[in-house]
């Protein structure tokens, strides 16, 4: 007989590494979010918050998900951020961070939509007009993020990705063309 | 006010019957979820689609069965499906056009329109929608946020969080429990196919149901509140006011020193039907129009607004000089009607509906943002009219009343049958109105139709601007038995001749009218029964609506103070707490903002002694 703290652990652990597909919550949520910010829940038990008025991930967790009660009060109106099931281990911050040319200038970002692929999400915006689709899954080991970016236009001219309180991080291209930028939080929340 | 009179108020108060001739059904809600419906409509194949309160969308194939199209949505309040593979979902961040590309029955391509109005945390930044014209352009309404938090901690936590968009915390005009923080809250917004979304009119308070009438007029309901007299069905054209000035501050070159009350009044458009607080509901939601062609019964074109208070209202459209206006009716009466009537199963909190294939009301109810219940429900014409007033309509020199089945013609020669009133209400900061200029309108003469099936009322004078009220409970049908639902408002905005009034069917409220009791002193309530006096102005004006002039509240929602002794069992200062708070869980407004101290002490005074409750 498996003692129900150990099973209640056990499921912990292994629920999201068991996850199949992408899983979207559009709710209030914590640690300083916009309100209308995505949840997302990658395969592989990697979590991250990604704000579509800035176009970027703000915060990424481990573990489980989110507790959705506070958030969706069942009969009751007044709501409060989601709790997410884990610890942070990586934050960004700052206006639309993926730039093209000069990493100083911010372009101006519209959120145009996304869409749910079986171990993936993809983002899509346009930056000073320009289409770009983002596409964030997790690293096979379950310590980063992928994302690739695919402009709609941009020929050769260098692009940047931008976040507050760190250098701009010069982009290059993976063999299918797509500017790369990988997250990892090992070793650094 | 005489005795027959008073009775007939009373009467009013008391439950409304349902119609015979419409059965209400349970639907089989999605299964292994709370079935909060908070949007609901038909794809062109007949397929329903509803969106629950905790962001999912269902579509219900033709052998009945559910399946999930989409998750994770932020408290969707508004759906137009195209088809069953690409379905439009409002919800709090923006419209998503929702299409299932790869065919494997859930959407997995969500595109964005609109989206760049303001967001907050706030419970009450909802945005309601929703309603597509022939341009493809939508139509969605961001509400005002609320003044009111969950606690001290929240409210103190509050202006520090987050929000999407600029933030102004400032009030244009007077104070009040409702405000537009961030941009063109409280405006309807009209949203291009590709996306774009620009101002279209102003002046909503909370606009959670918006449809386009079958010659494209776009009609939105909003509830009562703060400058906002009574509930209605209103007419949005594009430049429009509609009462709450707090939005406004996000109109290019706003310019709050040039605001008055008085300006605000002359701008104002008051609704095309107002539905009186309390007997016509209190939180009207998605207007939707019959267009079965009589399949639905006697009442074809004509509008049904669910209320989250346990009624359907009816209500008929008419256009008169340019200006919209009409009747509305009660159309299905709360759960606690007699067990006898049809329709008494009707859950509280439908504020959803659509007209199915099949000619049958679809009704959504939640029972989130208040005291609702959650479900889904259809109701049926059973081929049978009984015995109503089909249609009120204005004639040059007054109106004319068509029944469904012939009256009896003796009593529709009788003008004592006929007690036509009329009322209006004030514009001011504070929540709702009280009735004034409430006069009876005697007839000049009555004009019965030879077969019975119609009356011309003429009045001796035709006042627009003002609401015409008509209890019918001694009219009969030729055949016997009293009209079904036998009490009837028009709303009069315009004359046939095209005379209006200013401000529509409200009068601009003279400093410190319709707050009785606001404007004593407590020195002024120490004389024997004062208190108690002020404490019964301020409960019929602000807590009669829901509560009941008896005080018998309405079952699930707002408290009966008669039946439930444990209600008023507690001391002064739990009860105070509560009127100055609110409750949550029963949608009852914190009057804190609302009502001075003085007031709340009155209406406390006023519950203990009428319901016979002494502190304990």
């Amino acid at each position: 007989m498996i003692p129900r703290a150990a099973l209640v652990l056990l499921l912990t652990l292994l629920v999201p590494a068991l996850r199949a597909a992408v899983r979207v919550e559009r709710v209030l949520l914590p640690e300083g979010a916009t309100p209308g910010s995505f949840a997302v829940a990658l395969p592989g038990g990697v979590n991250f918050c990604y704000d579509p008025a800035r176009g970027g991930l703000s915060y990424v967790w481990t573990g489980g998900f989110l507790d959705l009660a506070p958030a969706r009060p069942g009969p009751g109106k007044f709501i409060a951020a989601a709790r997410l099931l884990g610890p942070v281990v990586h934050r960004e911050d700052g206006p639309a961070p993926l730039r093209r040319g000069q990493p100083e200038t911010a372009p101006a970002l519209a959120f145009t939509g996304y869409t749910l692929r079986p171990a993936a999400i993809e983002f899509r915006y346009t930056l000073d007009g320009v289409p770009v689709r983002e596409e964030i899954s997790a690293r096979p080991d379950g310590r980063g993020l992928v994302r690739r970016f695919l402009p709609g236009a941009g020929g050769d001219a260098r692009w940047w990705h931008v976040t507050a309180g760190r250098p701009p991080a010069a982009l290059g291209r993976d063999a299918a063309g797509a500017l790369v930028l990988e997250v990892s939080w090992e070793g650094t929340p | 006010m005489n005795l027959r009179h008073l009775a007939l108020r009373f009467a009013l108060a008391l439950p409304v019957a349902a119609p015979a001739g419409y059965v209400i059904e349970d639907v089989a809600p999605p299964p292994g979820i709370r079935p909060a419906i908070a949007a609901l409509t038909f794809t062109p194949a007949g397929e329903l689609v509803v969106a629950t309160r905790d962001g999912e969308v269902w579509l219900r194939g033709a052998a009945g069965t559910w399946r999930r199209l989409a998750a994770g949505l932020d408290e969707p309040t508004g759906l137009i499906a195209d088809s069953a593979r690409r379905i439009h979902v409002a919800h709090r961040p923006e419209i998503l056009r929702a299409e299932d590309l790869d065919g494997d029955g859930a959407a997995e391509t969500f595109s964005v329109l609109g989206g760049d109005w303001g967001l907050s945390p706030n419970y009450h930044a909802f945005f309601f929608g929703l309603a597509r014209d022939t341009t493809g352009a939508f139509f969605g309404a961001p509400s005002l946020e609320s003044t009111v938090a969950s606690g001290p901690e929240q409210k103190a936590a509050y202006p520090q969080l987050p929000v999407r968009g600029r933030r102004s915390l400032g009030d244009v005009l007077e104070f009040s429990g409702h405000r537009s923080e961030t941009p063109w809250r409280g405006w309807m917004l009209r949203i291009t196919p590709d996306g774009r979304s620009a101002p279209f009119a102003a002046g909503f308070r909370q606009a959670n149901g918006l449809g386009l009438s079958p010659e494209g007029a776009l009609f939105a309901t909003d509830n009562q509140g703060d400058y906002k007299p009574s509930t209605g069905l209103l007419h949005v054209a594009a430049g429009d006011f509609h009462g709450h000035p707090s939005g406004l501050k996000w109109e290019p070159g706003h310019d709050p020193a040039a605001l008055s009350l008085e300006v605000l009044w002359r701008r104002l458009k008051t609704p095309a039907i107002v539905f009186p607080h309390g007997p016509m509901g209190q939180s009207p939601g998605q207007p939707v129009w019959d267009t079965t062609g009589g399949a639905f019964g006697p009442f074809a074109g004509q509008v049904f607004v669910g209320d989250y208070s346990r009624l359907v209202v009816r209500a008929e459209l008419e256009e008169v000089a340019g200006t919209w206006q009409g009747a509305c009716f009660p159309f299905l009466g709360r759960n606690d009607a007699p067990p006898h009537v049809r329709g008494a199963r009707l859950k509280s909190g439908s504020t959803r509906a659509a007209f199915g294939p099949d000619g049958a009301l679809y009704l959504g109810a939640t029972a989130g943002w208040g005291a609702g219940e959650d479900g889904l429900q259809r109701v049926r014409w059973d081929g049978q009219a009984a015995f109503e007033v089909s249609s009120w309509r204005l004639t040059d020199e007054g109106f004319r009343l068509t029944f469904t089945r012939p009256a009896d013609p003796a009593h529709l020669a009788d003008p004592a049958r006929f007690p036509l009133r009329r009322f209006r209400y004030l514009y001011h900061a504070r929540y709702g109105s009280p009735r004034v200029d409430e006069t009876p309108v005697p007839l000049a003469a009555l004009r019965p139709a030879a077969d019975g099936r119609s009356v011309e009322l003429v009045p001796r004078e035709l006042e627009p601007g003002f609401v015409y009220e008509l209890p019918l409970p001694e009219l009969r049908a030729a055949e016997g038995g009293p009209l079904v639902n036998p009490l009837a408002y028009y709303t009069l905005n315009r004359r046939r001749d095209g005379r209006g009034a200013t401000g529509g069917t409200t009068r601009l409220a003279a400093p410190g009218e319709g707050t009785r009791g606001g404007r004593e002193s407590a020195a002024d309530l120490r004389a024997p029964g004062a208190l108690v006096a002020a404490g019964a102005e301020v409960y019929r004006l602000y807590c009669a609506g829901c509560h009941q002039p008896d005080g018998r509240g309405i079952p699930g929602g707002a408290a009966n103070f008669v039946a439930d002794r444990s209600r008023l069992a507690q001391p002064d200062r739990d009860l105070l707490a509560i009127i100055e708070q609110g409750n949550e869980a029963r949608a009852m407004p914190a009057f804190g903002a609302i009502l001075s101290p003085l007031q709340r002490q009155a209406v406390l005074a006023y519950l203990r002694s009428a319901f016979g409750a002494p502190a304990p």
